[in-house]
């Protein structure tokens, strides 16, 4: 067992004692390490303020990442590098390119946002030398200023290599060097942060994980946090005894195993992002969706499915797929359908001990037929109201064999909508078909009226989604999207 | 390793005025080394957490501070009354103007806190002390609150109708102001005789203002010399103490010190004193350490000022060659809970200043009424008026082009005020000097290729899209003359420091004003520094606002340079040995006229710093300190021509082409004047098509987060096409008009006209700001069901 957290600040190693298991990054940055570059200016990782850049070791590989340090808890970047705006200060004095890009195009009025924007444009860097348009406003999407506009800023991303290499870049020189660092701070110690009886427990491996989960089965879960980080800053609410997954690099792993993909739990929406889009195109259009360039940074499969929420948007997709999961307590382990997850609003059958191990995803046949369809008030950074995900399979008399059509926001719970799938099959794909099952939705669903959507506005939309599949599926010319990937002409301000 | 020069190497000779420098304040500000006022900390400071109203009207019965007192590491709490007993002052509206019947304004008694009634939701009504910023949130929530449920008057219809619910019991209707303008009667003949009356009711809606940088403070106290030090962003030091020490402390200004640092955004939102920065000041007095209150991002979203938040019915009448006979507008300004320091003036004064635009009117009647409402209260936001009497004109004159059938662009050209008509006196008995309204507007039209804009529209019909085109011209009288101190002081390392009183929040005031000493003075521009932002180094300081910066405090500077230059030829005179009528001066440099004899402005501060003995008759110093009265309004104008997809199936519209031509005057420096048009034209994109406010039937706020307020992103901006067509006014030095303001009052102009027009091909005629796509689709259903 291990007390102290250890990580790269800068160029320092920092290992601290005892502190609050459930302080934020943010604070501790602001406040202990007293480096008030980065800034607070929601607490709830919509406005990228505080955005930080986290690298990593994955695979071996060191990875950088722009986050929000406003819920990411400090205890959690145990093993990590932190790289914030202060560390991009180069020894003679100048700026690193990315600041020069962002003076030189008028990139900061007030400056308040313009760490954050800094950094998450070093992050974007970092990865990517010459981003185009997309991957600039999406990886800007999680930021957001008052002042200038975001033209200039724009402006600013693309023009970054103008200012230098980025093979010069300290981070990338001395990848090696700092990769080597970060392995002599991992270990398969279990880390406890412990404060007046609150802990925070991070097992190094899944073993350890299964005995810490029996041990605490009242235990709080943490993964990316994009969620629970909330619960801390905006609910005050003490969430210790915590769980923390993401020590755990089996957690993370993404393998395709060729009939399907299985996740660990703790992979990242980015990594997940680009297994699902190996299935289909509208699965990245989704993923795309997920907050913002931060939040699918630090958000995970698992913590998607586990938080139980009716509005998250991975379920209604995994479950459409055929989605399995492996619950793991102790040794012993259990395999359920997705679907079967989900009990009751925010309640799951997650029994006392258990913890989601893999996700496995089968890959469905090459003449399956795939939608999926995110409604939100917006394009970027938005819940959705409505999320529909369906997969048909025709037999070979042409009729529906099969039909998976899971919704989000319809009901107390991610669902299949049951009497639909049952009224489809062994129907033609047709307009009639899909209108009686439009029928049955209302059986299937009586969905809820709140601040995002009336009920009536759902349940109009998940009868329209399933028009839309329909459309799309036997009529290729019809253009059914009205934002993002699908038509590069259209708006992009709202809907999906 | 730079590909390119570092941009921070510059000739010399490109530091003047007109130069597209890049600013002096970046360096430190894409660094992070900003330092915001939550970015201080005080050795041993403590930490404030407010308590506010859960709801929007109620009768207080009680406090208990028992619980959140009995927390470890709690210090303090108090109530509104305990404020209200320590003898601090009320808040007051600084507004002169009279009712319509000549009778002063209801002036609503405020007190730091709320101590008897609770009026919206987040009214502050106790607040707590704590070691630590965490158990002051956690003792605020302790606190528990008994207070007896009263009903709301929510909307300002409502509010003024016979028996809604008082907010105050000595303001029977709910008007604080009754506020009239004009001549009734003969704006009445004017409507009798005309040929045609356009018609609108139009309401511009309320927004929250979200500067990035939350709201904060850090209050000390030092008891030996009671005097009061607090740090706190403002839009101006001077303003801020004055109203501090004499309204709420009741002590005279040099008890109180007020330091601004960085200021992260403000839009008109600090310009004045926040009943959390009393509680501080307080809590500093009382518990002998410094304290720290910083707002968060949910409860800022009730407990920031709102802003715009006003409904007209608006009316223009013309006579049959399309002329303007007369401009009536009836409304009300939402004036939420409370009346803020200037919340009056952006839906009374500036109305009739800014709606009359840059057209010729001959009868103008503005009847407004300032209405009290349970909800956040309203003050300045970026152009605090000036947007919002441009949007009632731009948008009554595509009306009128409407009703008589007749080209919008052709009805703006017959009434535009010609150049040969200035100086043109205008109804709201402003004079304007400068303009070229017409040719303006003809070099934006050809900018924005307004000829082919009937191919693009058909273009974008055959994709689904209702395309639509959107002129915005404005013209908007910047803030008054008001005295502001123009500071030179010559430091001991070379460096030159201007000082004066209005305050940056993003405008790059380090920049341009460096610019513009280093045309006077021939000082290195990298040798110049800016001090704005401590008010025991300020004689004056009228703040910024009213897009007056350049005006005031660049006029300041000028007038400073030429006292430098008038005392340094004295100087010079004795550092050279000659007579002072012998020196001229020029290029930096005293010189002796027909020698080759001189000395640099910086050497001679530096010589007469140095000086054991000076003349009697001489200066002590090249230093200057001097109050310049401020230079006249200013009117800057332009024309904003904006192009909308919207697409017919969801209602989303999305802003495809955005050109715009400015008069502001002089341009100082082309790249941080972009950067303003950019900034005021992104949020005025924000207001009208996505930023929207919204209260349920209690009065809470339901549009309180990121997540739930639409907020203009990265990919939501247009790519802006950018002319200028500068007509320098001659009543400043420097030939400046003001540009802070300018972005807003042509793009909510240009836009929704622009939506108007796309849906004008379905009949539609009327929306109000946000046009969001459920608004939008909702009337081209309707529109489409009708016509079915």
């Amino acid at each position: 067992m291990r007390r102290t957290i250890r990580f790269l600040l800068g160029e320092e190693t920092r290992e601290i004692e005892s502190s609050d298991p459930t302080a934020t990054l943010l604070d501790w940055l602001r406040a202990d390490a007293r480096l008030t570059g980065t800034k607070e200016g929601c607490a709830e990782g919509d406005c990228g303020a505080c955005t930080v850049a986290i690298g990593r070791l994955s695979g071996g590989r060191l990875r950088y990442e722009a986050i929000n340090s406003c819920i990411r808890l400090l205890a959690t970047i145990d093993g990590c590098h932190v790289v914030t705006i202060e560390h991009l200060k180069r020894s003679d004095g100048s700026l690193h390119p990315v600041q020069q890009a962002m003076a030189a195009h008028h990139g900061s009025q007030c400056g308040f946002c313009t760490p954050g924007i800094v950094m998450s444009l070093y992050a974007l860097w970092l990865n990517e030398e010459r981003p185009d348009e997309t991957r600039i406003e999406d990886a800007l999407a999680g930021n957001l200023c008052r002042c200038t506009g975001y033209q200039p800023i724009i402006a600013a991303a693309r023009g970054i290599s103008d200012f230098g290499r980025r093979r010069e870049d300290p981070l990338i020189a001395n990848a090696d060097a700092i990769a080597a660092r970060l392995k002599t701070l991992r270990d398969e110690e279990t880390l406890l942060v412990e404060q007046e009886e609150r802990r925070l427990i991070a097992p190094a491996t899944v073993n350890a994980l299964a005995d810490a989960v029996v041990k605490e089965p009242r235990a709080t879960m943490l993964a990316g946090g994009t969620d629970v980080g909330l619960w801390v800053t905006k609910e005050m609410r003490d969430i210790a005894p915590v769980i923390y997954l993401g020590r755990v690099e089996a957690l993370k792993r993404v393998e395709d195993r060729g009939d399907a993909l299985i996740f660990g739990a703790g992979a990242n929406h980015i990594d997940v992002r680009k297994a699902l889009a190996t299935i289909h195109p509208q699965l990245d259009e989704l993923m795309r969706r997920f907050g913002g360039e931060q939040i699918r940074n630090a958000g995970t499969i698992g913590g998607n499915i586990a938080n139980g929420s009716p509005i998250g948007d991975l379920p209604p997709a995994l479950i459409a797929l055929g989605a399995t999961i492996m619950l793991r307590r102790g040794a012993g382990r259990r395999v359920i359908p997705l679907e079967q997850f989900f009990i009751a609003y925010r309640k799951q059958d997650r029994r006392a001990g258990e913890f989601i191990e893999t996700i496995t995803v089968p890959k469905p046949p090459p003449d399956a037929l795939i939608h999926v369809s995110k409604v939100s008030k917006r394009f970027d950074e938005d819940i959705s109201s409505v999320c529909g995900a369906f997969l048909l399979r025709r037999g070979p008399d042409g009729l529906v064999a099969e039909a998976r059509l899971a919704f989000g926001g319809m009901a107390a719970t991610p669902k299949r909508a049951a009497n639909a799938e049952t009224i489809l099959k062994g129907k033609p794909w047709s307009e009639e078909s899909v209108a009686l099952a439009i029928g049955c939705l209302a059986v299937d669903f009586k969905p809820l009226d709140d601040m995002r959507a009336s009920a009536r506005y759902r349940a109009t939309v998940a009868g329209n989604l399933l028009r839309r599949f329909l459309m799309e599926t036997t009529d290729a010319a019809i253009a059914t999207r009205v934002a993002g990937l699908m038509r590069a002409d259209a708006p992009r301000a709202a809907h999906g | 390793m730079s590909a390119r020069p570092d941009p921070y190497q510059f000739d010399a000779e490109k530091f003047g005025v007109g130069q597209p420098i890049p600013r002096k304040e970046d360096p430190v500000l894409v660094r992070g080394e900003g330092r915001y006022t939550d970015d201080l900390h005080a050795e041993a400071q403590i930490y404030i957490a407010m308590v506010r109203s859960p709801i929007a009207h109620g009768r207080i019965r009680s406090i208990d501070l028992e619980a959140a007192l009995a927390i470890e590491g709690v210090l303090g709490a108090w109530t509104g009354a305990d404020l209200k007993d320590a003898g601090y002052g009320r808040f007051v509206s600084k507004i002169t103007f009279p009712n319509r019947d000549g009778s002063p304004y209801r002036q609503p008694e405020r007190y730091p806190l709320a101590h008897d009634r609770v009026r919206y939701v987040g009214d502050p009504v106790a607040f707590v002390a704590a070691v630590s910023a965490n158990v002051a949130k956690e003792a605020a929530e302790a606190v528990a609150l008994d207070i007896e449920s009263l009903p709301p008057a929510l909307e300002m219809a409502d509010a003024v109708a016979p028996g809604a619910a008082r907010l105050y019991d000595d303001i029977p209707d709910n008007v604080t102001l009754d506020y009239h303008h004009g001549d009734a009667e003969a704006t009445a003949a004017a409507f009798a005789k005309a040929r045609h009356v356009a018609r609108l009711t139009l309401e511009d809606s309320r927004v929250v203002i979200n500067p990035m940088e939350l709201r904060a403070c850090l209050a000390q106290y030092d008891a030996g010399r009671d005097h009061w030090t607090l740090h706190v962003p403002t839009q101006g030091v001077f303003g801020y103490r004055a109203q501090l020490a004499g309204d709420i402390l009741k002590v005279p200004p040099e008890k109180v010190t007020i330091l601004t640092g960085h200021v992260g955004g403000s839009f008109g939102m600090r310009g004045s004193v926040f009943p959390e920065h009393v509680c501080a000041l307080h809590a500093a007095r009382l518990l002998g350490l410094p304290v720290k209150w910083t707002e968060e991002r949910t409860p800022s979203f009730v407990s920031d000022t709102h802003g715009r938040a006003q409904r007209y019915d608006a009316e223009l009448a013309l006579d049959e060659a399309g002329r303007f006979l007369a401009l009536r507008v009836t409304g009300f300004g939402d004036m939420g809970a409370y009346l803020t320091t200037v919340g009056m003036m952006p839906s009374t004064r500036n109305i009739v200043v800014n709606v009359c635009s840059m057209y010729r009117l001959p009868q103008l009647e503005v009847s407004m009424r300032c209405v009290l409402t349970n909800k956040t209260p309203v003050g300045a936001y970026r152009g605090a008026g000036r947007p919002e009497g441009n949007y009632i004109m731009e948008r009554l004159i595509e009306e009128a082009a409407r009703i008589a059938g007749v080209d919008s662009i052709e009805l703006r050209r017959i009434n535009q005020i010609r150049p040969q008509e200035l100086p043109y006196k205008a109804q709201s008995g402003i004079v304007y000097d400068t303009g070229d309204f017409t040719a303006l507007m003809e070099q934006a039209l050809e900018a924005a290729d307004h000829q082919g804009f009937a191919q693009r529209r058909a273009e974008s019909g055959a994709r689904g899209f209702l395309r639509g085109f959107g002129v915005g011209c404005f013209l908007e009288a910047t803030a008054g003359a008001t005295t502001e101190m123009g500071g030179v002081r010559f430091e001991e390392d070379g460096r030159v420091t201007i000082i004066t009183g209005t305050l940056d929040y993003g405008q790059g005031h380090a920049t341009s004003l460096a610019q513009i000493l280093s045309q006077r003075l021939g000082v290195p521009f990298e040798a110049i520094g800016l001090l704005q932002g401590d008010s025991d180094q300020l004689i004056a300081g009228g703040g910024t606002g009213g897009s007056r910066s350049m005006i005031a405090s660049g006029s300041a500077v000028v007038a400073a340079s030429d006292k430098v230059i008038e005392n340094g030829k004295k100087l010079a005179g004795w550092a050279l040995e000659v007579s002072e009528n012998d020196i001229q001066f020029r290029n930096g440099a005293f010189s002796i006229v027909g020698t080759d004899r001189s000395v640099g402005v910086i050497e001679l501060a530096k010589r007469v710093r140095e000086a054991k003995s000076l003349p009697d008759d001489a200066p002590k110093t090249l230093d200057v300190k001097l109050i310049n009265e401020g230079p006249a309004m200013t009117f800057p104008n332009g024309c904003h021509l904006c192009e909308v997809e919207i697409d017919e199936a969801t209602g989303a519209t999305q802003v495809v082409k955005y050109t715009m031509v400015n008069d502001v005057g002089t341009v100082i420096n082309p790249l941080l004047l972009a950067g303003q048009l950019h900034g005021g034209v992104v949020q005025g994109i924000g207001q009208a098509l996505m930023e929207r406010v919204v209260y349920d039937e209690d009065g809470q706020l339901l549009t309180g987060s990121f997540t739930d307020y639409c907020m203009p992103r990265a990919d939501d901006t247009p790519f802006f096409e950018v002319e200028h067509r500068p007509q320098p006014t001659s009543s400043n030095p420097l030939g400046v008009k003001g540009v802070g303001e300018a972005g807003c009052a042509g793009s909510i102009t240009s836009v929704m006209n622009a939506v108007v027009d796309a849906l004008s091909q379905v009949g539609v005629t009327h929306i109000d700001m946000p046009a969001t796509p459920a608004k939008v689709w909702r009337l081209l259903h309707d529109a489409k069901r009708k016509a079915a």
